[in-house]
């Protein structure tokens, strides 16, 4: 046991021994490291043209790919017309189908009796009835708008609903 | 003996007072809260069974009209709520909203609906706690 310690002793005293001279070393010649960067840098350069010139093979053997792709590829449909948005832009929406006579009146009719209501400030029962008839006779988008309104008018106070059996 | 009769009698009052809940005929924990922010922005939460038993004439009211517009009107206290949303493909809140909606409707089931400022619903909430329960 004792020799064994003593052996594993001296030897990383070796390897403490030789990693100074090392670095002793190293700190010593100066010159050499100075000597070896040119030559380093000089490798760096060649590097760098070969990298060069391999960028550029890629780029011939890319072209010419590309148009041989060109000759054999089927010619494509025509693109659709490029829409006003820019780049980048979400899509218009689709326009909504047109109103109807009925749906128009029953917007314009909603839109008044909505704002007589908020006028007086609550519901009577026959506003919320003809309420109701008008916005099932809307279009979607209308009845839509109405209610918007109607919780804009509820939410900024101008519109009080005490009874449930009112709401629209 | 008639002033210890009385006491018997007050004291016997008194713990029949203090046994029976101040909030008789509400449930307990049964909550209902709504609160609008200066921009109108605002949120409604608690149970039906809460807004059924809270203060004034409140309510609260989940809408589903067809062409699936939702709508939610409130009134707590004194005070009314609402917000809308129109639910499309691809409105990830709105299906949510669309699915749950008829969650809320059970008495003890607690909820949660937010809305921004132009009164568009924009979070919606719904689960259960043990003390909801009547």
């Amino acid at each position: 046991m004792k020799s064994f310690l003593a052996i594993s002793l001296l030897v990383n005293v070796a390897v403490l021994a030789l990693w100074l001279q090392s670095r002793h070393g190293l700190s010593k010649q100066p010159d050499a490291v100075a000597k070896i960067a040119p030559a380093a840098l000089a490798s760096v350069v060649d590097v760098r043209v070969d990298e060069q010139a391999i960028a550029e093979r890629v780029a011939a053997r890319l072209s010419a790919e590309s148009a041989s792709s060109l000759r054999s590829a089927p010619t494509p449909a025509l693109m659709p017309a490029p829409s006003a948005v820019a780049p980048g832009e979400p899509a218009l929406a689709p326009e909504p189908a047109p109103r109807t006579p009925e749906q128009l009146e029953a917007a314009a009719s909603g839109q008044l009796k909505l704002d007589q209501v908020v006028m007086k400030g609550h519901f009577q029962p026959q506003d919320t009835t003809e309420l109701r008839q008008l916005s099932r006779r809307m279009a979607a988008e209308d009845q839509l708008q109405l209610r918007r309104q109607l919780v804009v008018a509820i939410n900024s106070g101008k519109l009080d609903i005490p009874d449930p059996e009112l709401i629209p | 003996m008639k002033h210890l009769k009385a006491a018997g009698l007050g004291l016997g009052l008194l713990i029949v007072g203090l046994a029976t809940p101040a909030s008789a005929g509400q449930a307990s924990g049964a909550p209902a809260s709504c609160y609008k922010y200066s921009d109108g922005s605002g949120y409604c939460s608690g149970t039906f069974r809460g807004f059924r038993n809270a203060v004034g004439s409140s309510y609260a009211q989940f809408l589903a009209y067809p062409t699936t517009l939702l709508a939610f009107y409130g009134r707590y206290g004194t005070t009314s709520y609402s917000c809308y949303r129109g639910v499309s493909s691809g409105d990830d809140i709105g299906v949510h909203m669309v699915e749950r909606w008829p969650m809320a409707a059970a008495p003890d089931t607690y909820f949660e609906i937010d809305w921004d400022s132009g009164g568009t619903c924009n979070y919606f909430v719904t689960g259960t706690r043990s003390d909801y329960l009547p």
